[in-house]
């Protein structure tokens, strides 16, 4: 599948990889200039293989409170949250991020990857106070990221649009009459924006936020910048840090599962793992040895294996090999604490850093 | 006067008698995408045909370089270990390893250009 921007990004000379039955961009020549990029001025991604699914009707706030681990019925219209999604087993099927549009209306953006299973799992428990869209609406969906798209958005929408703040959203049109939600959310650790908009609309919109954002640095970015921004910034992906596998808690989502809440999905497996002491530990590393930790290399202190690499890559920023672990539970190590990552290849030397690897310094 | 040859393993080789210069291909970079480390072998090493002399490691993926022939390291390109995106920008020109071609007879393979251009179509198709 192509979304509506695949002419844009071939005319930019993307290198194509298909991403969940997508043909997306995953680089436009540089992933690593893309990634300093949204750190230092901004990036424009597409992420319109996303998906998004429309939960409307009386019970809707109730019937996602069952599903999801954070309750959405406290958000106010224009509030957003993140949830995992669990089963009935307390096994995660994906993350999600919950728009409260209306009283009885909410929509989620879930991962490409796992738009199907969401929603044959939600068909199967919603009741009929709460209505599942059937059919994906062919919607755009662009991420602005980066410290200057405060500054584009308004170059854009106009100086008097009040922006949004974080995990909120508004809903504008542009010049056109074109509806636009224009969210502040983002997976890259930097300020920014997600806007969604009618496919239709979407190359126009993207070639004006390139004409006016290019001068203050603005550029294309793709799926691996993506990739490397969010692991630096800690951000977990389905998949990786948490997955059918790895529980909320393993994954470190303790913050949006409020196990004092009775009656969710997943709760009684996630209540049993955390006294039993099984929740998994996790650790950042950082490779002091030249090379890259992969997904899957295995991680050891001395001779004893202790743990796995969820996500590893190259860090821009650090200049170094960087590597999110799923270490045994209650493992905690001083900074500084060498280890040793064992992929398929030779060993390479690490040690234990702060977590995230990267934190934004904010108010400048 | 050296001629080029190219591995199906996507090196370049150039050879002048029993000297040898060899590095990776353009096409080997595209497929790689963005080199960040790259890992040399010393001096005097010595590798059988078809064992790994060198390591490139790229931001999606990690490859070995091997030996097209029996050789010994003569000298590397040291400046590509602060450097490994100049085989990204010229991976023609961006050799590797300089090696001295221990068995003549070890020398089997190599192709031309035209050969390798062939392989690459054949390839895509």
């Amino acid at each position: 599948m192509k979304t509506s921007l695949y002419d844009e990004h071939v005319r930019l000379k993307a290198r194509i990889v298909d991403y969940a039955g997508y043909q997306m961009p995953l680089d436009y020549g540089s992933s690593i200039s893309e990634h300093r990029s949204v750190r230092h001025a901004a990036g424009l991604f597409d992420v319109s293989h996303m998906g998004v699914l429309p939960v409307t009707g009386p019970e809707a706030g109730d019937f996602l409170a069952r599903v999801l681990t954070n309750d959405p019925r406290p958000l106010a219209v224009g509030q957003i949250l993140y949830s995992p999604l669990l089963d009935e087993d307390g096994a995660a099927l994906d993350d999600l991020l919950v728009y409260r549009m209306g009283p009885d209306s909410y929509r989620l953006v879930v991962n490409a990857g796992n738009r199907q299973v969401d929603f044959e799992h939600l068909k199967k428990h919603a009741g009929p106070g709460a209505g599942l869209a059937g059919d994906f609406a062919p919607i755009a969906i662009l991420a602005l990221q980066g410290p200057v798209s405060e500054r584009i958005v308004k170059m854009i929408f106009g100086e008097d649009l009040l922006l949004p703040g974080n995990y909120r959203f508004v809903q504008t049109q542009d010049s056109d009459g074109t509806q636009i939600l224009i969210s502040r959310t983002g997976y890259t650790g930097e300020d920014g924006f997600e806007l969604f908009l009618p496919a239709a609309s979407a190359p126009e919109l993207w070639r004006k936020l390139l004409d006016v954002g290019s001068p203050l640095g603005l550029v294309p970015a793709g799926l691996a910048a993506r990739d490397s921004l969010r692991m630096e910034a800690g951000l977990p992906l389905y998949g990786h840090e948490l997955s059918r596998e790895r529980t909320a808690l393993d994954a470190g989502l303790a913050r949006f599962v409020n196990l004092d809440r009775e009656g969710f999905f997943g709760r009684e497996a996630l209540l049993a793992q955390r006294a039993a002491g099984q929740v998994r530990s996790r650790l950042a590393l950082i490779a002091t040895g030249r090379g890259l930790p992969r997904a899957g290399d295995q991680v050891f202190d001395g001779e004893t294996r202790i743990g796995y690499v969820t996500s590893g890559g190259y860090s821009p920023t650090l200049d170094a090999g960087i590597a999110l672990v799923s270490a045994e539970p209650g493992l905690r190590y001083a900074e500084g604490h060498e280890l040793t990552i064992q992929g398929t290849r030779r060993p390479l030397a690490a040690r234990v850093c702060p977590r995230p690897h990267y934190r934004r310094s904010r108010g400048g | 006067m050296s001629q080029r040859w190219y591995t199906r393993e996507h090196e370049w080789v150039d050879v002048d008698g029993e000297d040898a210069v060899m590095g990776i291909t353009d096409y080997a970079q595209q497929q790689l995408g963005e080199i960040v480390y790259v890992d040399l072998p010393e001096a005097d090493d010595s590798f059988a045909a078809g064992e790994a002399v060198a390591a490139l490691e790229s931001v999606k993926t990690a490859a070995d370089v091997y030996a097209p022939f029996d050789l010994t390291v003569t000298e590397v390109n040291t400046e590509l270990l602060d450097a490994p995106e100049l085989v990204n920008q010229d991976a023609e020109g961006a050799w590797l390893l300089k090696a001295r071609i221990t068995d003549p007879d070890s020398v089997a393979g190599l192709l031309t250009l035209e050969e390798y251009n062939a392989l690459l179509a054949a390839a895509e198709s």
